[in-house]
Order: structure tokens, then sequence, then C-alpha cells
């Protein structure tokens, strides 16, 4: 069934409606909290309250815009006020690691038939990874995380991010060779 | 096109967004273009090199969680009003009396304050004038002259 049928079954009243819409998009708004956040407790939780907060907002969605577009920024929006208020807490903070970001090494999921290459190494080029993807500047990691781990089409960053085609264009081109400098390593082995 | 124009399209086109005339602009560049070249396998390989995280599903139970806080949510909400409404009928009794004595004492006060206030202007258009009486004398025809003048008439 449509998104936009399942959105006004939900408007009048069809409370499965709202349940189906959280089954059909629960891994892609999981998996762009874990590469936004990179620590799958606190993405866990901010995918819960993504999907709370759509609860609330449906009756005053409106119908014309599309809603997996808007589902995308509703998710990014509150991954990067996590993100800020996390910044804020470190910056307070009397300890020089943050335990939060330590999770990060949980981003990479244990292969159930590990190759040649070893649990540990795999752990180190995630860990790599998603250092790289957070020191991006915060709207090249919001369209790196959209294209390449939502597939999402440049036009449908663009409406996520409020940006033209071009601006997403040129952003990821950006990301993509900040990401090269920091990865070089990994790629030359 | 120059090489530096079609760097700004070798990330667009190697995620295939760009039109079919561009594209093939593009193509035929990077066969005759090593440096081109070399800039396009390094964007290619860095996108290769993230697609190897693993993809990312929801935890078990997810949307149960999910479906449970947003019960929990509406119970609160509506189960707070009820449990008010029914437990404490004089609660609402009681607020409503409240604003209504809240509407009686504003306007009573602002009643005060307006009677109190149009005492008082005289007094200040009086003192007003007086200050003024102090700059000696004005220039003859300016603003403050005109000030002056209607003020001590408006005291008188």
């Amino acid at each position: 069934m449509d998104d936009a049928v399942l959105v006004e079954k939900f408007r009048s009243g069809d409370a499965a409606a709202y349940e189906t819409l959280v089954r059909r998009y629960q891994d892609k708004v999981m998996a762009t909290c874990v590469r936004m956040l990179g620590n799958r407790e606190d993405a866990e939780d901010a995918a819960q309250e993504v999907f709370v907060k759509v609860y609330d907002a449906l009756p005053r969605f409106d119908p014309r815009a599309k809603f997996s577009t808007w589902l995308y920024r509703v998710t990014i929006n509150h991954c990067l006020n996590m993100l800020r208020a996390r910044r804020v807490r470190r910056l307070f903070s009397l300890h020089r690691t943050d335990p939060e970001v330590d999770g990060y090494v949980q981003v990479v999921e244990r292969d159930p038939a590990p190759g040649p290459e070893g649990e540990l190494e795999r752990e180190e080029r995630g860990r790599a990874l998603w250092k790289a993807i957070d020191a991006l500047p915060e709207n090249q990691k919001v369209a790196t995380v959209l294209a390449r781990f939502g597939n999402l089409s440049y036009a449908e960053i663009a409406e996520v991010m409020e940006t033209t085609v071009s601006a997403v264009e040129s952003i990821l081109h950006r990301a993509k060779r900040r990401l090269y400098r920091e990865l070089s390593h990994l790629l030359e082995e | 096109m120059t090489c530096k124009k079609i760097q700004r399209h070798l990330s667009a086109y190697a995620d295939g967004e760009l039109s079919e005339e561009l594209a093939r602009e593009v193509e035929a560049h990077v066969t005759g273009c090593a440096r081109c070249a070399a800039e396009l396998a390094r964007l290619q390989r860095v996108w290769q090199l993230l697609g190897t995280l693993p993809p990312v599903q929801a935890p078990p139970f997810f949307s149960a969680r999910v479906l449970a806080r947003t019960r929990e949510r509406r119970r609160s909400t509506l189960g707070r009003l009820r449990e008010l409404l029914l437990t404490r009928p004089l609660v609402p009794v009681a607020i409503s009396v409240g604003i209504l004595a809240g509407v009686f004492m504003g306007s009573w006060l602002g009643h005060l304050l307006t009677g109190a206030h149009s005492d008082t202007s005289e007094t200040l258009v009086t003192q007003v004038a007086t200050e003024f009486d102090n700059f000696g004398d004005l220039p003859p025809g300016s603003l403050s002259e005109v000030y002056v003048a209607l003020a001590s008439s408006n005291s008188k």
C-alpha cells in the first residue's frame, strides 16, 4: 500500500496504518541514525524518538509532501540535535574521552562467518571509516549518509536538505575528496 | 570542457546522476585525460570503501517498542486529564474560580491605576514646564518654545 494512503488512513484514526509505516521504514531510520551518531545504543533511542515525533506530527503533515522525504528530514534533524547536545556535554565534561563515542566500534557488526581479514582488523577499519564520516562538516556528513547508506538520489537529498541538486552535487564531491584524504591509508593497502 | 569543469561533475557521474548528454561528455574527457581519470578512480574507490560497512537493521521488537511508547504517551496525556476530571472534580472548579478572580482583580487594579495616572498627569506637566523654565529664553519660533507655551497653558 502506498505511503500516502497509509498516512491518510492514520489521519482517519486507523492505528494499524502507523504500525505498517514504522515496519516499512524502521531499518532505513535506524541505519541513518547509526551512521549519523556512530553509536548503536544512541541510534536505537534516536530512531524510536523519531517515530514518536512522527506519530505526534502526522495529523499536521501536509499530504502534498512525500512521506519518506519528510521522515528523513525529521530523522536528520533529530540526529543533528543529538550531536549538538553531545558536543556541548563534551565541552563541559571533565573526562578527556567521551564514553558515548567509545561505542562506535559497534557500527561494524560482527560478520557471522569471519573472512581471512580478521575481526580485529575489521573493527579497526570500521572505526576509521566512522571517524572519517564523523569528521566531515555537517552538510557533507548528512549528504554522505543519505547518498551512500540511504541510497537517496541527488534530487531526494536536495529535498531533505532543502537545497538545490547542484548544491548537493558540489557538497558530495567535496565530501568524497575529503574522505579520500582521510582514508587514503586504507585505500593504498 | 576543461578539466576544472569536468572534475566538478565527476562525483555525480560516478553516482549515475548526470544527464545522458553530460555523462557522455565526461566519459569522452576521462578517456583521454589521465588526471581526471585518476580523480574519478579515487572518488569511486572511497565510495566503495564506505560500502564495506555492513547494512544496519532495526533490532528485534523495534516496532513493538515504538508502539508501546506511543501508547504510553497517549495514555499519559488522556489519563492525566481523565484523572483530573474524575478523581479531583474540585480542581477544575478551583482553576475556573482562580481565572475569574484574576480577571476581576486585573480589571479592578487597571481601573485604580488609570484613575491615579490621570491625577498625576497634570502634576507631571507642571513639573516639566518648571524644568524648562531653568533653560532661560528659548529661540523665538522654535519647537521648544511652542512646547513650553503649550505645556504652560495646559498646566494653568
